[in-house]
């Protein structure tokens, strides 16, 4: 049941992304990139992964796709300015066939089969391995596995704070120049755009 | 994982096809981004490994401040040249 549930929020997600680069008008191309981040947070959250999803919902929603559509609604653009029609829409056609050809070659040549199905990694293996070193006869399958990790349910997952707990533990230990650094970059994009702003405010 | 896959190859076709549209093109890396830290995650769901999803985070943080910038840089841009178009 569970799998019928993810199945839908993924074709959700393909099918609001494939009309996100069709729509001819951005205002609509934003509010489909809405709902792709909206269905890819669900499937977070019904995946386990719970908190990663609700901030999906914070930051990517609440905040960069509101960014995105106050800059679209500020400028005033021209549908015929940034539409390509006929030749000049055309004329990209063969790239990207090749460049999608080319991702699935190396997607399917460079990938290994067993990987390429995200339910069916051998951690059964794995487990039985450990129950001969440790003396336990564990015969744990994925989806045990699968269970002890995630819950049951979708609202289990970002009520227990174990995950919030380990992401902060690794946030702030073995991870902390690298927050510092990303720190550093969110300053860095602050400052860019009021720079840019200010530069051509003084100009006039 | 074939999720992420697909999502990041809608990405680059929505990159290579909207050439003129620089906010389109803006939003496909936005949703490259997203597939990648898609990827991240189911992979460290299935390794039961909290170092993807803490990566995730380092993630979300990096694709935000481009979205600042890359936005920025549109406005300053549209200020200057009184369209977005990328044809000249």
């Amino acid at each position: 049941m569970n799998t019928f549930l993810l199945d839908l929020l993924a074709f959700g997600a393909v099918l609001s992304g494939v009309l996100v680069i069709t729509s001819k008008n951005p205002v609509i191309s934003v509010l489909f990139l809405i709902s792709v981040f909206v269905n890819a947070a669900g499937y977070l959250l019904l995946l386990g992964v719970g908190f990663v999803g609700i901030s999906y919902l914070i930051v990517y929603v609440g905040a960069i796709a509101i960014l995105f559509l106050f800059v679209v609604m500020m400028l005033n653009i021209q549908l015929t300015e940034i539409v390509s029609v006929g030749r000049e829409y055309t004329k990209n056609l063969p790239l990207g066939f090749i460049v999608g050809s080319l991702f699935f070659f190396e997607v399917l040549s460079v990938l290994p089969a067993s990987y390429s199905d995200a339910g069916e990694l051998p951690l059964g293996l794995f487990n039985y391995i450990n129950g001969l070193f440790l003396g336990v006869n564990s015969s744990f399958t994925s989806s045990d596995v699968h269970m002890t990790f995630s819950g049951p349910g979708a609202d289990d997952s970002f009520t227990g704070f174990l995950q919030i707990e380990a992401i902060g533990q690794g946030l702030y230990t073995y991870g902390s120049l690298w927050l510092l650094l990303g720190s550093i970059i969110l300053l860095l994009a602050m400052l860019g755009p009021i720079t840019l702003c200010m530069r051509s405010a003084s100009d006039k | 994982m074939t999720l992420s896959l697909v999502l990041f190859l809608i990405g680059i076709l929505g990159f290579i096809l909207n050439r003129k549209n620089i906010i389109l093109m803006i939003i496909s890396i936005e949703i490259m981004l997203l597939a990648v830290t898609l990827l991240a995650l189911v992979s460290s769901y299935q390794f039961d490994d909290i170092m993807g999803q803490t990566y995730a985070v380092y993630i979300i943080a990096i694709a935000g401040a481009e979205s600042a910038i890359g936005l920025g840089i549109l406005v300053a841009y549209y200020r200057l040249r009184g369209n977005i178009s990328l044809r000249s």
